[in-house]
């Protein structure tokens, strides 16, 4: 998975394809993830959103093509649903200390809660007691608390409510903004063109050129003025013509 | 009461217990972390294969009971890995598959002095004292891993998809609990036997999740749970002359619903 690829690509997908029980999950997926970028991932549901993320985390194996992470990259993950067990009492800060192999002090958990918007009251709680919100702050908390070089995010906000949602996109930008590269997959059009500044429409195969809004309205514009060499990029992007999201035809 | 200590049978019980017991509630908090609380019966029945074949070839049965239930914990996580096969059927499968070597070899070596019975209820009171001392070196070796690799383990029962992006070999860990199960189903079996087995690893941590609101405090009083049932099991056996693996499965069961009335009447959850 580890290859020598261009030091500010971080991750790139080389013509992935995925097909379960001879069902193509993802046709021939072409994209590079440059470091520093906020990149999202919106289709309909059954469009391999999530199949795509596993690919490019390694937990699924691609029928054909490769994915590869730059040398030493640390990754991190934060999932759809509250994934820990409800019935396994956990503490808050049981829960952050898992993003790290190594010990770390009560401080440094306390910080991390801290820069997702929890107090440190936060870290002695039963992680089950915590609101939807909560539980994804501090799953995002235990994403950060070793600073990886890109957190991977498989539409973390759903079910959250709406003021929190906010709150967790701008400091998601904020985190974007000290470096930290995000890739973030969702069916929320609105915020996604908001917070990314690239942003990649999947239905098993990437759009060539589809407007992210377009998308969410059913329609897949191609060859329009949005088609460039790069694919599904937002319209922000389009406009200040950052090459940072690649697309390898 | 202090009479009890002055016959040895009785003190090899409380150490083989209590050992048994610390290092079953440690373990079974990642068991069922992992909801696979019932694969520490499926390696019991297993491991009363290796009891059969022990008495077959009059052999160690306990030593044939750790090799079997060892091998069977790596067989069932290569026919369940990749979400292939759902763990609960393939443990239906090894569980009955176990048993009905056992019983089979147990049938055709039926003259042989050893009792099959004893492994399958246990008999803690006729441990000996080679046995005492292998299950407690057992035990620590145990105990000392599930310390050192507490974290990945952690992580890797709780949230395996999480671990594989984290940690390179994250597998491993997950191969580790099962192996490490094995064993210390393999020693459960003469201390409570092959059918109560699952209430050693599994009730203390109930019982402790009533009352608790981390896993390290779980851990904590889970161990405390087995120690307490394990010695009120085997006192109870002595003053009562009831079956020991009964009484220290009842005190366990009595831990629990102590603790879900406290749980309630204090209002901590549920």
């Amino acid at each position: 998975m580890h290859q020598n690829i261009n030091r500010d690509i971080l991750v790139e997908a080389r013509n992935l394809t995925v097909t379960f029980d001879e069902v193509s999950v993802l046709e021939d997926i072409s994209f590079s993830i440059v470091r520093g970028c906020f990149v999202g991932l919106i289709g309909p549901n059954g469009a391999g959103k999530s199949t795509l993320l596993k690919a490019l985390l390694g937990l699924v194996k691609p029928t054909s093509g490769t994915c590869i992470h730059a040398p030493g990259l640390t990754v991190r993950y934060v999932p759809q649903h509250y994934v820990l067990s409800s019935f396994v009492p956990i503490s808050v800060s049981e829960v952050v200390q898992m993003g790290s192999d190594e010990r770390v002090t009560a401080q440094v958990i306390i910080d991390a809660l801290e820069d997702v918007g929890l107090e440190m009251g936060c870290a002695k709680k039963n992680y089950h007691t915590l609101s939807g919100g909560q539980k994804q702050r501090v799953m995002i908390a235990r994403a950060l608390i070793e600073m990886p070089d890109i957190i991977f995010f498989d539409e973390p906000l759903s079910g959250v409510d709406l003021e929190t949602k906010e709150q967790i996109y701008a400091f998601l930008k904020e985190l974007n903004q000290k470096g930290v590269t995000i890739f973030f997959v969702s069916h929320d059009v609105d915020h996604i063109v908001d917070a990314c500044d690239f942003v990649l429409c999947l239905d098993r195969s990437l759009h060539q050129g589809c407007h992210p809004v377009a998308f969410a309205q059913g329609e897949r514009i191609k060859n329009t003025a949005l088609a460039t060499s790069s694919v599904c990029l937002s319209e922000k992007e389009v406009q200040s013509h950052k090459q940072v999201v690649h697309h390898h035809h | 009461m202090l009479e009890l200590f002055s016959y040895d049978f009785i003190v090899r019980a409380l150490i083989a217990g209590c050992a048994t017991a610390v290092t079953a509630a440690l373990v079974g908090n990642f068991l069922v972390a992992a909801r696979q609380s019932v694969i520490s019966d499926m390696l019991a029945h297993a491991a009363l294969a290796g009891v059969g074949l022990g008495i077959f070839l009059q052999l160690s049965p306990s030593f044939l009971a750790g090799i079997a239930a060892v091998a069977t914990s790596i067989l069932l996580w290569f026919l369940t890995r990749g979400g292939k096969r759902a763990p609960e059927a393939v443990s239906m499968l090894l569980l009955a598959g176990g048993l009905a070597i056992a019983l089979l070899l147990a049938h055709q070596a039926k003259d042989n002095p050893v009792s099959f019975e004893s492994f399958l209820f246990g008999s803690i009171l006729t441990i000996s004292q080679t046995e005492v001392f292998s299950f407690v070196i057992l035990c620590v070796v145990i105990c000392i891993f599930m310390i050192i690799f507490w974290r990945k383990i952690l992580l890797s029962v709780f949230d395996a998809d999480f671990a594989r992006v984290q940690m390179r070999h994250a597998a491993l860990y997950e191969i580790f609990l099962l192996v490490v199960t094995g064993f210390l189903v393999a020693i459960a079996l003469k201390v409570i036997g092959g059918l109560l087995v699952g209430a050693l690893l599994v009730i203390p941590v109930l019982a402790a999740q009533n009352i608790t609101h981390s896993f390290r405090a779980n851990v904590l009083w889970s161990v405390v749970f087995g120690v307490f049932g394990a010695v009120s099991g085997i006192v109870m056996s002595f003053y009562l002359d009831i079956p020991t693996s009964s009484g220290i499965v009842l005190s366990l069961i009595g831990f629990f619903v102590l603790t879900y009335v406290y749980s309630i009447v204090k209002g901590i959850k549920k």
